[in-house]
């Protein structure tokens, strides 16, 4: 494992279809073999990002091969650090479920993980969803929220790097309460005893929706 | 859905490679060549050599480990590696199957070849495996090659729990990790932690994993799960959702553990867990401490009791699932209500209880469990089989019964002896008189009805040379004990009523003989028996007496007349099927059994098949009440009524090779003298499997060996007291809930039984081998018929195990044989297994001792068990017999015996050893060490 300063693991969500491997596939390419959801059934990318000149090392968990599970329950969300919510905004199906992946989310992740809602495809024709639809559920949900087209590489770039700055800021604060290299997330777990003093992280970064801005419609 | 296995593997064997090691800095493994050479998955192909050599690690001995390549669709691919010391290469077999055992044997085998030059041998061993049809499991293959050249290896039984020693994985993973650390891994697990296994050597890092996975049965992993981790994966131990992964001591270093941050990391070779979580403690108290003293005990280590101690635990945390199942009107769905699951349980499991509906892998077990029951199929497996036995066990109204019946015993057992012997209480008196007037009534009735079937079954056979009496023992106050029995008490009525069918007891010993000239009058048994029982309960104020058992004691007693009317139903509408079913066994046993070596006297008898499957049914309704209880008494006294039952399914196990049932409750020992018997012989396999020119090759399966070890079985079967063989029969009739009911719960009465014996009947060893194969095997077709169910065709495909699926170790007829073969087929290098490691009782690790030299030396932790009088005087003269039988027949198994532990004749054990050692020519360790 090479130098890093931070390492962050990221975990994508959504419905099937949404193009969650797209995401990552277009930040990550050619950085890190991928495929490995092969052998392994579960795929992630690494890329490793500046800023502020300092090195931190994104992980990226595509849930994708867990499609099987009708819910993915409290396991995939327990140790990272920001979780991508992804929808289409061309299939209003798909953001019909995001209430019910937010429940999962409230039920199982920690309190302080970074929440980021993902309107793909936006290089479709046929938009069911107007952006200030997303916006709007984001700001209700305290999430940041942002429209990627996976395919155009529209803010696919500025969506991770967005997270990492927000993630390396929050580390900075203490909002881990880890000063260097940021390893678990303690969850809301009875049976974990050594939890951090509890923070109120909301209050931290209720600054919704910061992202909104450009998506190419 | 939930299974990580695929279902119906088209072939035995997917790909064969042999892969080139790491050269240097910049060239890292890759295949040099494969087979078949239209294996064209990519991303298997380009994984295998990074999973083959998945880092630099230390190589002193030949190396067996398995990896796991997960497809996108979850299912795993198995990839089983064999690393030589020196060698530049590792052979690589990848199969969708399980089978560690087989494959290690057969990379051995290859590997063989490879070091030879023998490359025409080797390329047709892999055209045939390739084209072997999948074998059953549980069955054996034999896979010809070369000129006349076989590979024989048995393929364990997956869908069982697995066995110590037979599994290799489970094995190691018991003799790695202490009792504490297994639950604390358990624990992990169940709580979907993040755990590390780290260990030195691949083979030991590949099998913990594989056995933490094993014992979380019935749920399966459902993260990521990497047995050895590969280098360039390292990443993955990174990964913020649950996952398994072995991971090499060397790897290990190169990861910062703050990145990994919280996770179980158990290290194999020191065994020592580290947990941030206090798991173990949070489970529910009574669970850890049967888990705990299940494990810790120093005769569970044998058999499958490792394995069923930790079902047994998750039976107690989510075997009342089904209570929670509702019926959803709208879609006439089954659905799983989890509000409900929780508040069924007790307050203190709830919190755990709550938890584990989060889990992934409770989720997948569900809905695997409803997927089945809304396709209309229902699932009997270990699981359930376990969950009902504990439901008998823990049904709180049982446990009430069960109080207010010992209570009423204490009190009123001492009183009316009192009463009785001082005829101050005339009251007393005359309510013994009555319930033994009653009990005569039914008997009365029962033999009526009895004589009626008797009737309709002569039709079918010759009559019997010689009647069975008809006074039993209790009414005949042969017993000092009757006046204990307490009147009052409900368990009477019932109590007697098997003994309604009663006769002598001494005739049982006097007459059996192996010849058809001696009868076992199983009904002088079985009314020898609950009588004896039921007065030991009494004496030992009943305290450890299964509730289950007080249950079906408090049934009405005229069911007892009932069961006659319906057991001549399910005779006369089995009767036509008899002969079906015994041609459909005949084939059915995969293509390495279509055996046409079986007598046809015997399995082609509808009246033999029918006699025998009535007498079991008979013995096992009979003593559905008794067996339970007396298994938890250890009470041997009950041994007789076993000791019928599984000659009978000794005799359908085997085809009637050795023993048969005739006539309602005569059981005949045939001589398989006269009869051309051998396993291995097939229509398939049209030449007889000669020894291979390796030494470590099993011993060529003569007619004589087969036979005499063939012949073990059932003489090993009483001595197990294998209810679970006997309810093998049961199996042929599936028709009646209760009786197979019955039988399930004789079944499971005795999971501890079938790895503690052994050692007690040593000259019986062959059942070893046997055993463990088989008490599960016929757990599962025992539930066929109770209220669980089994319609899975996934079971009903299982044939009954045929003589010629028998395992080779059972052939060799030791369980030392088997542990012996398993071992040696996981290293070629024959490490020294030698008579005194695979005495039977103890547990030898498997593999050549290198880290731990004091572990793997021989521990013998097993406590000797008294003799069981009563069990002895009852089995004398069989063994006798038998002993005779093995003799003649040159058994191995007796060879290998250690006669302190016999407990029937020693004499004769002696003998058989010694004549044994002259047939064949030499000391029979010897044979045993380069047994493969």
């Amino acid at each position: 494992m090479e130098d890093y300063k931070f390492l962050f693991k990221v975990v994508l969500i959504g419905n099937a279809g949404v193009g969650k491997t797209c995401l990552v596939r277009r930040f990550t390419q050619g950085l890190f073999p991928p495929g490995q959801g092969a052998t392994i059934g579960v795929d992630f990318m690494i890329k490793t990002v500046e800023i502020d000149g300092e090195k931190i090392k994104l992980q990226i968990w595509d849930t994708a091969g867990q499609e099987r599970f009708r819910s993915i329950t409290q396991s995939y969300y327990r140790s990272a650090h920001a979780l991508i919510l992804v929808y289409d905004i061309s299939s209003q199906p798909t953001f019909d479920c995001l209430p019910d992946w937010l429940r999962e989310i409230e039920q199982y992740a920690s309190c302080k993980v970074l929440r980021v809602l993902v309107g793909n495809k936006t290089d479709r024709e046929d938009r069911e969803l107007p952006t200030h639809v997303g916006e709007e559920f984001a700001h209700r949900h305290n999430m940041y929220f942002i429209e990627t087209s996976a395919k155009e590489a529209d803010n696919v770039e500025k969506l991770f790097i967005e997270i990492a700055k927000e993630l390396t800021q929050l580390v900075r604060s203490g909002h881990f309460d880890k000063d260097s290299k940021v390893g678990d997330l303690s969850p809301q777990d009875v049976s974990n005893v050594t939890l951090p003093p509890t923070r109120e992280p909301r209050s931290e970064f209720a600054c919704c929706s910061r992202w909104i801005s450009s998506s190419t419609t | 859905m939930g299974s990580r296995l695929r279902e119906n593997p088209r072939r035995l064997l997917e790909c064969w490679c042999e892969v080139v090691g790491p050269m240097g800095k910049g060239k890292g493994p890759w295949i040099i060549q494969k087979f078949p050479n239209s294996y064209t998955q990519e991303e298997i192909l380009k994984s295998v050599p990074q999973f083959a050599f998945p880092c630099t690690f230390e190589s002193t001995n030949v190396q067996h480990f398995s990896f796991v390549l997960t497809s996108l669709d979850s299912k795993w691919t198995y990839g089983f590696c064999r690393h030589a010391p020196g060698a530049e290469t590792a052979l690589v077999l990848l199969s969708h199957l399980p089978w560690h055992e087989t494959f290690y044997k057969l990379l051995n085998t290859l590997s063989e070849m490879m070091t030879a030059g023998r490359t025409s041998d080797l390329t047709s061993c892999l055209q045939n495996i390739y084209k072997f049809e999948v074998p059953l499991p549980g069955t054996e293959i034999t896979v010809p090659y070369g000129d006349n050249k076989f590979f024989v290896a048995k393929c364990p039984n997956h869908l069982k729990l697995p066995t110590i020693p037979e599994n290799r994985d489970l094995s190691e993973y018991y003799n790695a990790v202490d009792a504490n650390n297994m639950m604390i891994i358990f624990a992990s697990m169940l709580y979907e932690r993040r755990i590390i296994m780290v260990s030195k050597r691949l083979s030991r890092l590949s099998a913990c994993v594989q056995a933490a996975n094993s014992v979380i049965y019935p749920m399966q992993w459902q993260h990521i799960f990497i047995p050895v981790l590969p280098q360039h994966l390292i990443d993955y131990l990174l990964a913020p959702m649950p996952f398994l992964i072995g991971v090499n001591t060397s790897l290990m270093s190169k990861v910062q553990m703050d990145d990994i941050g919280e996770a179980v990391i158990l290290d194999a070779d020191n065994n020592t867990v580290k947990t941030p979580f206090n798991d173990v403690e949070t489970l529910p108290d009574e669970v850890v401490s049967n888990l705990k003293r299940n494990l810790k005990s120093p005769s569970n280590m044998l058999g499958d009791c490792v394995a069923r101690a930790f079902l047994r635990a998750l039976v107690q945390l989510i075997g009342n699932y089904k209570e929670a199942l509702q019926f959803r009107e709208e879609d006439s769905k089954i659905t799983f209500n989890k509000e409900k699951f929780v508040a069924i349980r007790p307050p203190h499991f709830q919190p755990f209880v709550e938890k584990m509906l989060e889990l992934q892998i409770f989720q997948q077990f569900i809905e695997e469990r409803l997927d089945r029951l809304n396709s209309g199929k229902q699932t009997s497996d270990e699981f359930e089989l376990e969950v009902s036995v504990h439901c008998e066990k823990s049904s709180s109204k049982v446990k009430q019964q069960y109080k207010q019946f010992v209570t009423n015993v204490r009190k009123e057992g001492g009183a009316i002896m009192k009463t009785v012997k001082s005829k101050t209480n005339p009251a007393v008196k005359s309510a013994v008189k009555s319930v033994a007037k009653g009990g005569k009534q039914v008997k009365e009735k029962s033999r009526q009805t009895y004589k009626d079937i008797r009737g309709k079954i002569k039709d079918f056979q010759q009559p019997r040379a010689e009647d069975g009496s008809m006074s039993p023992t209790w009414m005949n106050g042969d017993s000092p004990q009757k006046p204990r029995s307490a009147p009052s008490s409900p368990v009477l009525g019932v109590k007697r009523r098997p003994q309604t069918v009663g006769g002598n007891a001494p005739h049982f010993s006097a007459k059996a003989t192996y010849k058809r000239a001696s009868q076992i009058n199983i009904r002088e048994e079985t009314s020898a028996m609950p009588g004896t029982h039921k007065y030991e309960l009494i004496e030992r104020g009943s305290g450890l007496m299964s509730p289950g058992s007080t249950d079906s004691l408090s049934t009405p007693s005229p069911q007892s007349i009932d069961l006659m009317g319906e057991m001549e139903e399910v005779i006369r509408s089995r009767l036509g099927q008899d002969e079906e079913d015994e041609g459909q066994k005949n084939n059915s046993t995969g293509s390495s059994s279509k055996s046409n070596s079986i007598p046809s006297s015997v399995s082609n008898s509808p009246a033999v098949g029918h006699s025998s499957t009535l007498t079991v049914q008979h013995s096992a309704k009979d003593h559905s009440t008794s067996l339970t209880a007396s298994k938890k008494l250890k009470k041997s006294v009950s041994i007789p009524a076993f000791l019928a039952i599984n000659i009978n399914a000794a005799t359908w196990m085997h085809k009637g090779n050795v023993y048969r049932g005739d006539g309602q409750d005569l059981i005949f020992l045939e001589s398989p003298q006269d009869e051309i018997f051998d396993p291995l012989f097939s229509k398939d396999i049209p030449q007889r499997p000669v020894p291979s020119i390796r030494p470590s090759q099993p011993p060529p399966p003569v007619p004589g060996v087969a036979r005499s070890t063939s012949s073990l079985p059932g003489v090993a079967v009483q001595g197990e007291g294998g209810v679970g063989v006997g309810s093998v029969s049961m199996s042929h009739l599936p028709a009646h809930p209760s009786l197979a009911r019955s039988s399930a719960i004789n079944t499971t009465g005795l999971p501890n039984a079938t790895p503690k014996r052994p050692s007690e009947y040593r000259p019986l060893a062959s059942y070893q081998g046997l055993g463990p194969e088989y008490r599960p095997f016929s757990s599962l077709q025992t539930s066929m018929g109770t209220p669980v169910g089994c319609q899975n065709p996934m079971y009903n495909q299982h044939k009954p195990p045929s003589a010629n699926s028998l395992p080779s170790s059972t052939r060799g007829g030791s369980a030392a044989a088997a542990f012996a073969s398993s071992m040696l087929s996981g290293s070629s290098d024959n490490q020294p297994v030698t008579a005194a490691a695979t005495r039977p009782g103890q547990y030898v690790q498997f593999e050549p001792p290198l880290a731990q030299p004091n572990k793997a030396a021989v521990t013998s932790t097993q406590p000797q068990r008294p003799p069981r009088l009563s069990q002895r005087d009852l089995l004398g003269d069989f063994s006798k017999d038998f002993q005779k039988l093995s003799v003649n027949s040159q058994s191995k198994g007796v060879t290998l015996g250690n006669n302190n532990n016999t407990v029937v004749n020693n004499n004769k054990v002696t003998d058989s050893r010694g004549e044994s050692k002259n047939d064949t020519n030499g000391p029979s360790e010897n044979k045993w060490a380069t047994f493969d």
